[in-house]
């Protein structure tokens, strides 16, 4: 009786104590300046995020500004360094790594960040100077007019039938994520040797009509000018369904590895209360749900429960499913600058 | 006139100078500086907080891929000014010789491609030398090739259509340098015997010769600054200074790097305005 007492009084204790601290953070007020991704993630993320965030918190309004990449936003908070305009700032994790390491971006602080406790080791960067919030995983993009038998393998880009049929932009983050997966599918270890995934290159590489296509790797696909297409999944399952089903989306069964975005608090950020509830917000297994369903970005946030649906169209079958792989980012960032210059010198140049 | 009234014009003419000269400083040589500083620079994103190294100029200079880079820029630089000037010259030499009432509309003609941006015409040729493009499908429709040749997506592609883009710059250059031409030393020689071949060989071509150089010169530099064209009609396989610098500068983030490869660039470029003033007072004397 008496335990049960205890109990009780200590959860009603802790109940006032977070019903108090609740009533704090929704008496926060300010600006969150959010500089981010363009396109279709902005016009999402402001619909499904960020209205839902200042719904919970009236006192709190978050100005979201698109850049066009994550380079862009990284000379920009530089330029701001010390005196920053803004707050957080969303970017592809080796530009997040880079901006940790420049000191650009401030630690969190677990006790107001809360859902840090629902994130990854892997996903909690830089001394959580830098958060992964969402995957989009690496797919292989095909023309719903052309091919009749859609690709199952990464190995299916080594068919000689799409010889000078294929649009391949590795000399960036596409290529470094293409090398673990082609290595693995070898049997061999990333942080060893990336030999291996180099060798495979050269085997699809005279498939490959343009290493660069233009204007991106979408509409080469839309316009009939290649087969297969090595892209971004979220964006293409927004064109299939946006224009007529003709970029259809291959998950490979071999698995993929997610473009990690990730959030970051800006080091000296004059509203970093409120910039850090909206950060808590984004890490959120509601806020991160939603943004899986509605743009098909594999959430990191551990208790995130996808529908199978959901799930199929972000990761492919069960069998690529259980093949999705993560990476060891921070190891990523030391090497990226070197993989893209061995794919640019080894692969593309003489292909 | 008082020496004191041409100090007051010198003051007058430097005040006039003065909002070009503070444009300039502001937007080229400002800039021109920070970039200089970059390219010394240890931090990796070029501020000026970091220490002062030549390792980013080792860096360059040690790797042999770079002066393969080098060397295709030139290349590429010295391909698009030769066909451009061969191309551009017999239209030029027409413009400028023609009596027609039509040499306004012409010349307005000639020239009317810089209305569009280098861009949407390395678009408009990307449609036409593309695999399923016009020249690609023609050929195909009338059975005289099987599969496409490739036109676009390599070196001849993004060739072509810098050819073409820089023409208009080509035929203007020319058409001010060709202020020499005289119809009547042309029948001057012409009298004295000569044919017209001798008469272009002897008397034309030389006297044409300072637009020729200048309109190669200008198209040579915007050849190798190109940007846009070999990347986009490139197909990723075209690697000049142009593309390796936005590579190094938006996708590895080495900005001391990319300031190092601009800078290599800014010396080609002087090199070559250099070669071309002794040139040109060569063909002066």
């Amino acid at each position: 009786m008496i335990r049960h007492l205890t109990t009780g009084l200590l959860a009603a204790t802790a109940f006032t104590i977070a019903g108090a601290a609740v009533a704090q953070d929704a008496n926060v007020t300010g600006t969150v300046n959010v500089i981010g991704f363009s396109g279709v993630f902005a016009e999402n993320y402001e619909t499904f995020i960020i209205s839902a965030f200042e719904e919970q918190y009236p006192g709190i309004d978050v100005v979201y500004q698109p850049s066009r990449n994550s380079a862009e936003t990284l000379a920009l908070l530089t330029l701001q360094k010390g005196d920053p305009t803004v707050d957080v700032a969303l970017i592809d994790v080796a530009v997040g790594i880079r901006a940790a390491q420049e000191g650009l971006t401030a630690a969190l602080d677990p006790n107001v960040v809360t859902n840090l406790a629902e994130t990854p080791d892997w996903a909690r960067i830089e001394g959580d100077r830098s958060i992964a919030f969402s995957q989009d995983n690496l797919a292989i993009l095909y023309s719903t007019n052309t091919v009749t038998e859609p690709p199952t393998s990464w190995n299916d880009l080594k068919d000689p039938k799409y010889a000078g049929r294929i649009a391949a932009r590795l000399a960036d983050t596409r290529g470094v994520i293409l090398i673990p997966i082609l290595n693995k599918m070898a049997g061999a270890d990333y942080k060893e040797t990336i030999d291996p995934a180099i060798a495979a290159m050269n085997e699809f590489a005279p498939n490959v009509l343009t290493w660069d296509p233009a204007p991106d790797c979408y509409a080469v696909v839309q316009s009939g000018e290649v087969d297969l297409s090595i892209c971004w999944n979220g964006r293409a399952q927004y064109l299939h369904d946006t224009q007529d089903g003709v970029i259809g989306i291959a998950a490979p069964v071999e698995g993929s590895i997610g473009q990690t975005n990730t959030i970051n608090l800006i080091e000296g950020s004059r509203n970093a209360e409120a910039a850090q509830l909206f950060i808590n917000y984004a890490l959120s297994a509601e806020a991160q749900a939603t943004f899986a369903e509605k743009s098909f970005y594999g959430p990191v946030n551990s208790t995130v429960e996808l529908t199978d649906e959901v799930a199929q169209r972000i990761y492919g079958s069960k069998e690529a499913q259980d093949a999705q792989m993560t990476l060891d980012w921070p190891f990523i960032a030391t090497v990226y600058s070197d993989w893209i210059q061995r794919i640019n010198r080894e692969v593309i140049a003489f292909n | 006139m008082t020496t004191s009234d041409r100090k007051g014009n010198r003051g007058i003419l430097l005040l006039l100078l003065l909002p070009g000269l503070l444009a300039l400083g502001v937007s080229f040589v400002a800039p021109l500086l920070w970039l200089l500083r970059a390219s010394f620079s240890t931090s990796a994103l070029g501020g000026a907080d970091g220490s002062w190294t030549l390792a980013n100029y080792a860096d360059v200079v040690l790797d042999p891929f770079y002066w393969r880079v080098a060397g295709n820029t030139l290349n590429y630089g010295l391909t698009v000014a030769a066909f451009a000037v061969v191309l551009s010259y017999p239209i030029a030499l027409f413009l400028a010789r023609t009596t027609s009432r039509w040499r306004g509309v012409l010349t307005a003609l000639a020239i009317a491609p810089l209305l569009t941006s280098g861009v949407v015409r390395t678009y408009g040729w990307m449609v036409i030398l593309g695999d399923q493009g016009v020249i690609n499908g023609t050929l195909q429709a009338l059975s005289l090739i099987q599969t496409p040749i490739r036109l676009s997506n390599n070196f001849l592609g993004a060739t072509i259509a810098m050819i073409e883009i820089l023409m208009p710059y080509a035929i203007l250059a020319m058409l001010s340098g060709f202020g020499r031409l005289n119809t009547q030393l042309e029948e001057a020689a012409a009298m004295l015997g000569a044919n017209r071949l001798k008469v272009f060989w002897r008397i034309i071509l030389p006297l044409s010769l300072p637009g020729v150089i200048t309109a190669a010169l200008l198209v040579f530099v915007l050849a190798i600054s190109g940007f846009v064209t070999p990347r986009l009609m490139g197909g990723g396989r075209v690697f000049v200074l142009g593309t390796e610098v936005f590579q190094e500068a938006t996708v590895t983030l080495n900005l001391p790097l990319a300031a190092a490869l601009a800078m290599l660039l800014l010396v080609l470029f002087s090199s070559v305005i250099v070669i071309y003033r002794r040139a040109l007072r060569a063909l002066e004397a």
